[in-house]
Protein backbone atom coordinates (compact mmCIF):
# COMPACT_ATOMS: atom_id res chain seq x y z
CA UNK A 1 0.00 0.00 0.00
CA UNK A 2 0.95 3.56 -0.80
CA UNK A 3 2.25 5.44 2.22
CA UNK A 4 -0.33 8.11 3.24
CA UNK A 5 -0.38 11.43 4.82
CA UNK A 6 -0.34 10.96 9.11
CA UNK A 7 -4.11 9.85 9.86
CA UNK A 8 -6.25 12.19 11.66
CA UNK A 9 -6.36 11.62 15.38
CA UNK A 10 -9.80 10.38 16.88
CA UNK A 11 -10.20 9.79 19.98
CA UNK A 12 -10.79 5.99 19.50
CA UNK A 13 -7.19 6.27 17.19
CA UNK A 14 -5.39 7.34 19.92
CA UNK A 15 -6.97 4.41 22.45
CA UNK A 16 -5.28 2.24 19.67
CA UNK A 17 -2.55 4.03 19.80
CA UNK A 18 -1.98 3.87 23.27
CA UNK A 19 -2.26 0.03 22.73
CA UNK A 20 0.70 0.19 21.09
CA UNK A 21 2.68 2.76 22.55
CA UNK A 22 2.30 1.00 26.35
CA UNK A 23 3.93 -2.41 24.47
CA UNK A 24 6.22 -0.93 21.56
CA UNK A 25 8.16 -4.29 20.58
CA UNK A 26 4.66 -6.31 21.11
CA UNK A 27 2.71 -7.50 17.73
CA UNK A 28 -1.04 -7.79 18.46
CA UNK A 29 -4.00 -9.11 16.03
CA UNK A 30 -7.19 -7.54 15.68
CA UNK A 31 -8.75 -9.42 18.61
CA UNK A 32 -6.12 -8.56 20.91
CA UNK A 33 -6.66 -4.60 20.44
CA UNK A 34 -10.62 -5.06 20.49
CA UNK A 35 -10.83 -6.70 24.00
CA UNK A 36 -8.07 -4.40 24.86
CA UNK A 37 -9.59 -0.90 24.07
CA UNK A 38 -13.43 -2.31 23.69
CA UNK A 39 -13.70 -0.93 20.31
CA UNK A 40 -15.77 -3.02 17.94
CA UNK A 41 -13.99 -4.47 15.22
CA UNK A 42 -16.05 -2.29 12.48
CA UNK A 43 -14.51 0.49 13.85
CA UNK A 44 -10.89 -0.63 14.73
CA UNK A 45 -10.13 -2.30 11.19
CA UNK A 46 -10.64 0.74 9.33
CA UNK A 47 -7.82 2.48 11.70
CA UNK A 48 -5.50 -0.02 11.80
CA UNK A 49 -5.88 0.20 7.80
CA UNK A 50 -5.70 3.97 8.44
CA UNK A 51 -2.18 3.42 10.23
CA UNK A 52 -0.55 1.17 8.33
CA UNK A 53 -0.75 3.25 4.90
CA UNK A 54 0.37 6.02 7.19
CA UNK A 55 3.54 3.56 7.96
CA UNK A 56 3.04 4.04 11.24
CA UNK A 57 1.79 0.68 11.97
CA UNK A 58 3.38 -2.48 9.71
CA UNK A 59 1.24 -5.86 9.64
CA UNK A 60 2.08 -9.61 8.76
CA UNK A 61 0.88 -12.81 9.21
CA UNK A 62 1.97 -15.02 12.28
CA UNK A 63 4.11 -17.24 11.01
CA UNK A 64 2.64 -20.75 11.93
CA UNK A 65 0.59 -23.08 9.01
CA UNK A 66 -3.17 -22.66 9.70
CA UNK A 67 -4.13 -26.38 8.72
CA UNK A 68 -1.42 -27.41 12.11
CA UNK A 69 -2.97 -25.19 13.90
CA UNK A 70 -6.70 -25.95 13.40
CA UNK A 71 -7.56 -22.21 12.77
CA UNK A 72 -6.89 -18.95 10.76
CA UNK A 73 -3.50 -17.18 10.52
CA UNK A 74 -4.17 -14.16 12.84
CA UNK A 75 -2.70 -10.91 10.89
CA UNK A 76 -0.18 -9.26 13.20
CA UNK A 77 -0.08 -5.41 13.53
CA UNK A 78 3.39 -3.98 14.76
CA UNK A 79 4.44 -0.56 15.59
CA UNK A 80 7.06 1.00 13.22
CA UNK A 81 9.64 3.31 14.52
CA UNK A 82 8.13 6.11 12.38
CA UNK A 83 4.83 5.13 14.22
CA UNK A 84 6.45 5.17 17.86
CA UNK A 85 7.68 8.72 17.23
CA UNK A 86 4.10 9.74 16.19
CA UNK A 87 2.22 7.77 18.89
CA UNK A 88 4.72 9.42 21.41
CA UNK A 89 4.37 12.76 20.01
CA UNK A 90 0.52 12.49 20.02
CA UNK A 91 0.22 11.03 23.11
CA UNK A 92 2.31 13.37 25.12
CA UNK A 93 0.47 16.62 23.15
CA UNK A 94 -2.27 15.49 24.55
CA UNK A 95 -0.99 14.66 28.34
CA UNK A 96 -1.76 10.98 27.84
CA UNK A 97 1.57 9.87 28.51
CA UNK A 98 4.87 11.74 30.15
CA UNK A 99 4.35 15.90 30.21
CA UNK A 100 2.87 17.59 27.82
CA UNK A 101 4.88 18.89 25.20
CA UNK A 102 3.80 22.98 26.02
CA UNK A 103 5.08 21.90 29.58
CA UNK A 104 8.18 20.83 28.46
CA UNK B 1 -50.48 -37.69 32.15
CA UNK B 2 -51.63 -36.27 28.55
CA UNK B 3 -50.42 -32.50 29.31
CA UNK B 4 -47.31 -34.44 30.56
CA UNK B 5 -46.36 -36.47 27.81
CA UNK B 6 -47.26 -32.90 25.42
CA UNK B 7 -45.39 -31.14 27.93
CA UNK B 8 -41.54 -33.31 27.33
CA UNK B 9 -42.48 -33.65 23.76
CA UNK B 10 -41.96 -30.14 23.20
CA UNK B 11 -39.73 -29.60 25.49
CA UNK B 12 -37.72 -32.02 23.35
CA UNK B 13 -38.73 -30.23 20.24
CA UNK B 14 -37.70 -27.03 21.89
CA UNK B 15 -33.99 -28.67 22.70
CA UNK B 16 -33.88 -29.38 19.10
CA UNK B 17 -34.35 -26.54 17.37
CA UNK B 18 -32.51 -24.59 19.99
CA UNK B 19 -29.50 -27.45 19.38
CA UNK B 20 -29.99 -27.08 15.48
CA UNK B 21 -30.04 -23.30 15.44
CA UNK B 22 -26.94 -23.03 17.80
CA UNK B 23 -25.23 -25.48 15.54
CA UNK B 24 -25.73 -22.98 12.41
CA UNK B 25 -24.25 -20.23 14.29
CA UNK B 26 -21.01 -20.06 13.51
CA UNK B 27 -21.73 -20.92 9.82
CA UNK B 28 -24.00 -17.50 9.63
CA UNK B 29 -21.49 -15.77 11.27
CA UNK B 30 -18.56 -16.94 8.99
CA UNK B 31 -21.11 -16.35 5.98
CA UNK B 32 -21.96 -12.60 7.22
CA UNK B 33 -18.03 -12.19 7.76
CA UNK B 34 -17.27 -13.28 3.88
CA UNK B 35 -20.13 -10.92 2.42
CA UNK B 36 -18.81 -7.91 4.51
CA UNK B 37 -15.42 -9.23 3.01
CA UNK B 38 -16.42 -9.37 -0.67
CA UNK B 39 -16.89 -5.82 -0.46
CA UNK B 40 -12.98 -5.29 -0.33
CA UNK B 41 -11.34 -4.24 -3.42
CA UNK B 42 -10.18 -7.35 -5.11
CA UNK B 43 -6.29 -7.30 -4.25
CA UNK B 44 -7.10 -6.94 -0.36
CA UNK B 45 -10.22 -9.23 -0.07
CA UNK B 46 -8.42 -12.70 0.54
CA UNK B 47 -6.29 -10.98 3.67
CA UNK B 48 -9.52 -9.28 5.28
CA UNK B 49 -11.20 -12.88 4.86
CA UNK B 50 -8.56 -14.80 6.92
CA UNK B 51 -8.06 -11.94 9.10
CA UNK B 52 -11.66 -12.02 9.78
CA UNK B 53 -12.07 -15.39 10.37
CA UNK B 54 -9.28 -15.45 12.87
CA UNK B 55 -11.05 -12.86 14.63
CA UNK B 56 -14.25 -14.91 14.91
CA UNK B 57 -12.29 -18.55 16.00
CA UNK B 58 -11.04 -16.55 18.70
CA UNK B 59 -14.47 -15.75 20.25
CA UNK B 60 -15.11 -19.22 21.96
CA UNK B 61 -19.24 -19.02 22.07
CA UNK B 62 -21.02 -19.45 18.93
CA UNK B 63 -23.52 -16.74 20.12
CA UNK B 64 -20.93 -14.46 20.62
CA UNK B 65 -19.51 -15.01 17.16
CA UNK B 66 -22.84 -14.38 15.16
CA UNK B 67 -23.53 -10.94 17.49
CA UNK B 68 -19.91 -10.05 16.81
CA UNK B 69 -20.29 -10.74 12.75
CA UNK B 70 -23.69 -8.94 13.21
CA UNK B 71 -22.01 -5.70 14.64
CA UNK B 72 -18.91 -5.66 13.11
CA UNK B 73 -19.07 -6.97 9.57
CA UNK B 74 -21.08 -4.59 7.50
CA UNK B 75 -20.55 -3.29 3.72
CA UNK B 76 -20.00 0.30 5.46
CA UNK B 77 -16.86 -1.24 7.26
CA UNK B 78 -15.96 -2.45 4.05
CA UNK B 79 -16.31 0.69 2.03
CA UNK B 80 -14.21 2.73 4.90
CA UNK B 81 -11.09 0.17 4.28
CA UNK B 82 -11.84 0.88 0.18
CA UNK B 83 -11.45 4.32 1.27
CA UNK B 84 -7.95 4.11 2.97
CA UNK B 85 -6.82 2.46 -0.17
CA UNK B 86 -8.10 4.96 -2.79
CA UNK B 87 -6.70 7.48 -0.56
CA UNK B 88 -2.88 5.93 -0.50
CA UNK B 89 -3.48 5.22 -4.31
CA UNK B 90 -3.70 9.09 -4.70
CA UNK B 91 -1.33 9.81 -2.07
CA UNK B 92 1.25 7.67 -4.31
CA UNK B 93 0.43 9.99 -7.50
CA UNK B 94 1.12 13.24 -4.70
CA UNK B 95 4.61 11.89 -4.21
CA UNK B 96 5.34 10.96 -7.68
CA UNK B 97 4.45 14.87 -8.88
CA UNK B 98 5.88 15.91 -6.14
CA UNK B 99 9.15 14.35 -7.20
CA UNK B 100 9.00 14.93 -10.56
CA UNK B 101 8.17 18.87 -9.64
CA UNK B 102 11.19 18.83 -7.50
CA UNK B 103 13.34 17.39 -10.13
CA UNK B 104 11.87 19.32 -13.14
CA UNK B 105 12.33 22.72 -11.05
CA UNK B 106 15.85 21.85 -10.54
CA UNK B 107 16.44 20.56 -14.26
CA UNK B 108 15.25 23.98 -15.28
CA UNK B 109 17.39 26.52 -13.26
CA UNK B 110 20.10 23.89 -14.80
CA UNK B 111 18.65 24.52 -18.62
CA UNK B 112 18.64 28.34 -17.81
CA UNK B 113 22.16 28.36 -16.70
CA UNK B 114 23.35 26.26 -20.09
CA UNK B 115 21.36 28.42 -22.21
CA UNK B 116 23.28 31.52 -20.63
CA UNK B 117 26.22 30.14 -21.28
CA UNK B 118 25.59 29.06 -25.17
CA UNK B 119 24.14 32.50 -25.94
CA UNK B 120 27.17 34.19 -24.47
CA UNK B 121 29.83 31.84 -26.35
CA UNK B 122 30.59 30.84 -30.02
CA UNK B 123 30.07 27.11 -29.25
CA UNK B 124 31.03 23.67 -31.92
CA UNK B 125 27.93 22.48 -33.56
CA UNK B 126 28.16 19.23 -31.44
CA UNK B 127 28.30 21.49 -28.41
CA UNK B 128 24.81 22.70 -29.78
CA UNK B 129 23.21 19.69 -31.00
CA UNK B 130 23.69 17.97 -27.55
CA UNK B 131 22.55 21.25 -26.10
CA UNK B 132 19.19 20.34 -28.08
CA UNK B 133 19.12 16.62 -27.64
CA UNK B 134 18.57 18.02 -23.51
CA UNK B 135 16.12 20.63 -24.85
CA UNK B 136 14.26 18.44 -25.91
CA UNK B 137 14.63 15.60 -23.43
CA UNK B 138 13.77 18.61 -20.98
CA UNK B 139 10.45 19.38 -23.10
CA UNK B 140 9.66 15.25 -22.97
CA UNK B 141 10.29 15.24 -19.37
CA UNK B 142 7.83 18.21 -18.82
CA UNK B 143 4.93 16.08 -20.68
CA UNK B 144 5.21 13.11 -18.53
CA UNK B 145 4.82 15.58 -15.82
CA UNK B 146 1.49 17.11 -17.41
CA UNK B 147 0.64 13.59 -18.31
CA UNK B 148 1.10 12.49 -14.54
CA UNK B 149 -0.86 15.44 -13.65
CA UNK B 150 -3.73 14.79 -15.30
CA UNK B 151 -3.63 10.96 -14.48
CA UNK B 152 -3.59 11.94 -10.92
CA UNK B 153 -6.74 14.93 -11.34
CA UNK B 154 -8.70 12.29 -13.44
CA UNK B 155 -8.52 9.26 -10.76
CA UNK B 156 -9.25 12.00 -7.81
CA UNK B 157 -12.28 13.10 -9.89
CA UNK B 158 -13.47 9.58 -9.89
CA UNK B 159 -12.51 8.86 -6.37
CA UNK B 160 -15.59 10.26 -5.01
CA UNK B 161 -17.46 7.96 -6.96
CA UNK B 162 -15.82 5.10 -5.98
CA UNK B 163 -18.87 3.78 -3.62
CA UNK B 164 -19.16 0.42 -4.37
CA UNK B 165 -16.64 -2.87 -4.82
CA UNK B 166 -17.12 -2.99 -8.39
CA UNK B 167 -16.46 0.57 -8.73
CA UNK B 168 -13.73 0.55 -6.22
CA UNK B 169 -12.13 -2.50 -8.43
CA UNK B 170 -12.67 -0.65 -11.72
CA UNK B 171 -10.86 2.38 -9.91
CA UNK B 172 -8.06 0.50 -8.91
CA UNK B 173 -7.44 -0.80 -12.02
CA UNK B 174 -7.55 2.44 -13.50
CA UNK B 175 -5.33 3.44 -11.45
CA UNK B 176 -3.47 0.84 -11.54
CA UNK B 177 -3.05 1.13 -15.59
CA UNK B 178 -2.21 5.20 -15.13
CA UNK B 179 0.68 4.11 -12.99
CA UNK B 180 1.93 1.25 -15.84
CA UNK B 181 1.18 4.58 -17.89
CA UNK B 182 3.78 6.56 -16.74
CA UNK B 183 6.38 3.70 -15.66
CA UNK B 184 6.16 2.76 -19.71
CA UNK B 185 6.66 6.53 -20.25
CA UNK B 186 10.03 6.70 -17.59
CA UNK B 187 11.38 3.45 -19.50
CA UNK B 188 11.10 4.92 -22.75
CA UNK B 189 12.77 8.06 -21.90
CA UNK B 190 15.48 5.69 -19.89
CA UNK B 191 15.88 3.43 -23.00
CA UNK B 192 16.25 6.67 -25.06
CA UNK B 193 18.80 8.10 -23.08
CA UNK B 194 20.92 4.81 -23.40
CA UNK B 195 20.33 3.83 -26.82
CA UNK B 196 19.52 7.36 -28.77
CA UNK B 197 19.86 5.89 -32.16
CA UNK B 198 17.59 3.09 -31.93
CA UNK B 199 15.37 5.28 -30.09
CA UNK B 200 15.76 8.14 -32.85
CA UNK B 201 15.08 5.17 -35.57
CA UNK B 202 12.39 3.41 -34.14
CA UNK B 203 9.81 4.74 -31.64
CA UNK B 204 10.39 8.86 -32.34
CA UNK B 205 9.94 9.06 -29.08
CA UNK B 206 11.52 11.10 -26.37
CA UNK B 207 14.46 11.68 -29.31
CA UNK B 208 17.48 12.77 -27.00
Amino acid sequence: MAKMRDPRLSHQSLQVLRVFFDEPKESFAGADIWRRTGILAGTLYPILARFEAAGWLDSDWEQLSASEAGRPRRRLYALTPKGYNKANEALAQLGIIGRPAWAQ
Amino acid sequence: MGTVIVGVVIGLITGFAVMEAYAWFDAVALWLMHRAANHIIKDERERYREEWAADLSAIPSSLYKLAYAVINFRKSVAHEINAVFVAGALDLFDELLTDFDNNFNRLNSKMEKIRALFKRGNWPDELRNDLAALERGHYAFGLYVGKTLELKCRLEARASHVDSVASADAWFEEAECSLDEIIALLESVKFARENPEAANGETGQAKF
